[in-house]
């Protein structure tokens, strides 16, 4: 009696050998010591092999699901999938390695990012911040855009001047006024207007400049409002030596949001040329 | 089959006509040969187009043994959805009225192929379907039923042995008559 392992073994060959089309009679003759053994199991082996051959499916249906399949492959656009199958064909593992790796840089960047958005001028991210704005700056593709980003971005000079003097840092307080008074500016620029009532050559259509002036217009006057009352909170319990600082920042908010509104209800006012 | 992931839509129709005879024998083996195993079949392949930008390449076999993956859950899912309804066993199922073209036109012996089939286990009859109906190596028959190749050796032999008690149970005329199930 042989070994059980060295009969599965021939056992599989033999098998193997069957689906290549072998007889059961070549391949017992290769192993006439096992044959005794081997030939029930290749028999039954061979017939249910033999008999399932019969098993094909008729023309019709290759046909018609072949065409079921080359419609759904079009309408699924299976191309446009594959564009990642580049990412597919990596190793798993490198795959999640890597995209581990890009989580931390996302949320490393995320958080410094938050950070760098709360930093005040003086502060080591406050580089970070002001190249964040520059890159939305750049990417502001019209001038709505543009104005409303503008508006945005002096609001946020208005806060840090709050925050600077709030933490008794004055030194910073005029480049940040003049920050502020240039993206006031800008706002006003890239509406069309400017101080004076002297619209830019490159107008909006003016159903649009019309609109983009009244929704500056009540955006501004609202900055003025907020802003003007957190000054006067802090100036309740300013020490004597920040109010001055206090309300310098003060008068020049009023003075520029002032002056926007008025230019851009001026606008208003004038006919287009 | 990168040329299929790519987008050329008749390279997918090659890989179709190369393996849809396989994938419906096996289909076959399991839920006996005609409509609904070409409904199995037509699933298969459409499940297939679907997961195609999953599909990784991991050396010979993988492609075959992925497909008939899909083909195997298709007959495992078919399988739990008739056994939610009341079913009549394999063996004593009436006989439909078969089409031209049926495998019980075609071959007298497939009768013998399915009776034979109702007396194995389901992993059994996945193993005996995947070898010998559709040639997969032990090796992807491991792969597609998620064991190992020594236990897909296990269940095979134990299938073959069954198999030939019944073909000799089936050759015996004297007790064929009596056990209702000779060689027909």
């Amino acid at each position: 009696m042989r070994s059980r392992g060295r009969g599965d073994a021939i056992l599989q060959e033999c098998l193997d050998r069957l689906g290549r089309g072998e007889t059961v009679a070549q391949c017992l003759a290769r192993y006439p010591d096992e044959a005794a053994e081997l030939r029930p199991a290749l028999e039954a082996a061979w017939r249910f092999r033999q008999e399932g051959a019969a098993l094909v499916p008729d023309d019709t249906f290759r046909q018609r699901t072949r065409q079921r399949l080359l419609i759904a492959y079009a309408q699924r656009g299976a191309h446009r999938q594959a564009r990642w199958v580049w990412l597919s064909a990596l190793p798993p593992r490198l795959v999640a390695v890597g995209a581990g790796v890009l989580l931390v840089m996302v949320l490393g960047l995320g958080s410094t990012y938050r950070a760098a958005a709360d930093s005040v001028p003086g502060e080591q991210l406050y580089w970070l911040k002001e190249k964040g704005e520059q890159v939305r700056l750049t990417m502001a593709r019209s001038d709505e855009a543009r104005a409303h980003l503008n508006a945005s971005l002096a609001e946020e000079r208005a806060k840090e001047g709050r925050a600077l003097l709030s933490k008794g840092a004055t030194q910073e307080l005029s480049k940040v006024e003049a920050q502020f008074r240039d993206h006031v500016q800008q706002t006003l620029k890239a509406a069309g207007v400017q101080r004076g009532g002297n619209p830019r050559s490159k107008e909006l259509p003016p159903g649009k400049a019309k609109q983009l002036r009244k929704e500056l217009s009540e955006e501004l006057r609202q900055q003025a409002q907020r802003q003007g009352h957190e000054i006067q909170a802090l100036l309740k319990n300013a020490s004597p030596d920040m109010k001055p600082h206090l309300k310098r920042l003060q008068d020049t908010l009023d003075e520029e949001y002032q002056g926007a509104v008025q230019a851009l209800e001026d606008e208003e006012d004038t006919p287009h040329r | 089959m990168e040329a299929a992931q790519g987008g050329q839509a008749e390279a997918f129709g090659v890989l179709y006509d190369q393996w849809v005879t396989r994938v419906y024998r096996y289909v076959a083996y399991r839920v006996g040969p005609g409509p609904h195993a070409e409904d199995l079949t037509a699933e298969t392949f459409l499940r297939a187009l679907e997961a195609l930008h999953s599909f990784r390449w991991r050396g010979d076999g993988s492609f075959s043994a992925w497909l008939f993956r899909i083909a195997h859950n298709q007959v495992i899912d078919s399988r739990r959805r008739q056994t939610r309804r009341p079913t009549v066993p394999l063996d004593e199922e009436p006989e439909m009225p078969g089409k031209e073209g049926d495998f019980t036109d075609r071959s007298v012996g497939g009768v013998w192929v399915r009776q034979a089939l109702a007396h194995l286990t389901h992993l059994q009859q996945a193993v005996v379907g995947l070898r010998f109906g559709s040639d997969l190596s032990i090796e992807e028959t491991a792969r597609v039923l998620g064991k190992s190749q020594g236990a897909v050796k296990a269940l095979q032999h134990a299938a073959i042995v069954a198999l030939r008690k019944l073909m000799d149970d089936s050759e015996k005329p004297s007790e064929a008559g009596s056990h209702g199930e000779g060689r027909v």
